[in-house]
């Protein structure tokens, strides 16, 4: 990607990450907002306990629904996390989610960086693991067998709800510093650790971690909103896979958290956000290429 | 190069939006901060306008200051007041189902309860659809004063953060102590307090 | 029209599909019990303790 798409893309992160959190009031208080619009999900991991947050946490929202006592499916929940992903995959992970434009951002520290390789990509099933076992699984059982559900992704894993929600809180409420215990120094180590390691490794908790980036990846190979490769530029040369700081094994796979680094990278120009195709006529809303786009031979005539 | 046409013009689409989203989102700081007025008051949105307004003249709920009073609906219907248990020590928690420090402080509230002839319970509860919360108070089965408050009056007198909420009335309906959450020694805390209080 | 049917593209049949899960997501309440969960803060929930 050019040095301006990039910054196009930082802009972008840092408006969600604004539009996200805009009660600044609760900041200065300590306090959350408690209005209308809690009722509704925003796409990235965003804590609902955020003092700045306007919006709920799809993770937790789910996690909610699933410890509560009447243990009905959460039909509304789901939906918005199908129409989140339909309409953008993980598109959410590259440009709208605030803890993943601040793994970015320790990313562009200059220290020596670990590359990927077979064990990243080994590392890459955690955020199934995580999904499946903490935030569906661990909830049921622990509702079954002490009859509370704790919501145990949220309780005692995620990074974005300690620096979001857990430390502001605690900093802005002296009268909530009798709680802190073993939990909290828990999960202040666990996020202090995820952005030391984020400082060498790139994006570990969305690559390793994160069970909505892995929700996400499902639809990553037909979301609406998301990098495609044109199959007939493409000359299968791999520069894309090379330049990538994730483990995909092909463009807008389950790994790809659509950054577009790749672009480019590709000597055909094979790669383009599929918006920017359809408007500039390439592609039909389905992704098919129209009859009249030029092909190949003639762009590279032009 | 495959084809942009009209690529300059949508540059400018896009510019625009931008600046639209930017601007969208400055003016909509004063919209949330208006509305977390109205908010902060406690009311999820339900609640009726001159309980917020009223909420805002009185009073901060904290050590010293009278305990605003107000009228609960019990599980089974009837209503009773907070006032109905002057002259004992009060322990007047807000409590949800799927809070698990709020679950785990009802059998210490119930030690209490049985440790001090004094002192009342009373658990109102914030944040569960009636039905569930009913159901819950009838399988803990404690000799609390279990409400309800569903149309969010009392969270408007009482507004917090976070659950579990819980205020420590004396015998004369002033506030003795307040304790934002729960910590895992949570007895100990509600001993100190209820002493305090004069229990 | 087999030609249309063709080029129904996945996205929009899942979006559609959520359309209608959230429809009767809100109809069952679970907008406002979302509302009520996201409005209180749960310490246990965020591991404060």
């Amino acid at each position: 990607m050019g040095p301006i798409a990039r910054f196009k893309r930082s802009i972008i992160q840092l408006l969600a990450a604004l539009l996200y959190n805009l009660n600044f009031e609760g900041f200065a208080t300590g306090t959350i907002y408690q209005g209308d619009t809690k009722g509704v999900c925003v796409p990235g991991l965003n804590c609902y306990s955020c003092p700045g947050a306007i919006g709920a946490c799809p993770i937790g929202s789910l996690q909610a629904a699933l410890v509560a006592s009447d243990q009905r499916l959460p039909l509304y929940i789901i939906g918005t996390i199908l129409a989140f992903g339909a309409l953008l995959g993980r598109t959410v992970c590259g440009w709208l989610c605030p803890f993943g434009f601040i793994q970015d951002l320790l990313d562009k520290v200059p220290l020596p960086k670990i590359r990927k390789g077979a064990w990243s990509r080994a590392f890459s099933w955690g955020k199934y693991v995580i999904l499946f076992g903490l935030v569906i699984v661990a909830p049921i059982v622990l509702l079954n067998a002490t009859g509370i559900g704790t919501p145990a992704f949220c309780a005692y894993l995620c990074p974005a709800g300690t620096l979001e929600a857990g430390i502001p809180l605690v900093a802005m409420n002296e009268d909530l510093r009798f709680m802190l215990g073993a939990l909290f120094d828990w999960k202040v180590g666990v996020l202090v650790a995820l952005l030391a390691v984020s400082l060498f490794v790139y994006r570990p908790f969305c690559r390793f971690f994160c069970p909505l980036g892995a929700l996400y990846s499902f639809f990553n190979r037909f979301a609406l909103l998301r990098y495609r490769v044109d199959e007939e530029a493409c000359t299968s040369c791999g520069a894309c896979l090379d330049v990538c700081k994730v483990d995909i094994r092909r463009v807008s796979d389950r790994e790809c958290i659509q950054c577009g680094a790749c672009v480019t990278s590709c000597k055909t120009s094979a790669i383009r956000f599929s918006l920017r195709d359809m408007l500039a006529n390439n592609l039909h809303i389905d992704g098919s290429r129209r009859d009249d786009a030029p092909s190949e031979r003639e762009e590279q005539r032009s | 190069m495959i084809r942009t046409a009209r690529s300059n013009a949508h540059r400018a689409l896009g510019l625009v939006l931008a600046l639209a989203l930017s601007l969208a989102a400055l003016a909509g700081c004063s919209a949330p901060a208006a509305e977390t007025d109205r908010g902060s008051a406690g009311s999820s949105g339900s609640a009726n306008e001159n309980g917020s307004a009223q909420a805002q003249k009185k009073a901060k709920v904290e050590e010293g200051v009278e305990a605003p009073d107000f009228e609960f609906e019990t599980m089974d219907g009837q209503t009773a007041e907070l006032s109905d248990y002057r002259g004992k020590v009060v322990v007047l928690t807000f409590w949800a189902t799927w809070c698990g420090y709020c679950m785990r402080d009802m059998p210490e509230l119930d030690k209490i309860d049985q440790a001090f002839d004094s002192v009342q319970i009373v658990a109102i509860n914030r944040g569960d659809r009636n039905a569930d919360a009913q159901a819950k108070a009838e399988e803990l089965g404690y000799d609390f004063a279990w409400g309800l408050d569903e149309d969010g009056a009392i969270e408007a007198l009482y507004p917090a953060s976070g659950i579990p909420y819980t205020v420590v009335i004396d015998e004369n309906g002033v506030v003795s102590t307040v304790f934002a959450g729960s910590a895992q020694d949570m007895y100990s805390y509600l001993e100190m307090a209820v002493t305090k209080a004069g229990a | 029209m087999k030609q249309l049917a063709k080029r129904i593209p996945w996205w929009l049949v899942v979006l559609v599909l959520a359309a209608i899960l959230i429809a009767l997501g809100i109809a069952q309440g679970d907008f406002q019990d979302t509302l009520r969960k996201a409005a209180l803060v749960c310490y246990e929930c965020i591991g404060i303790g």
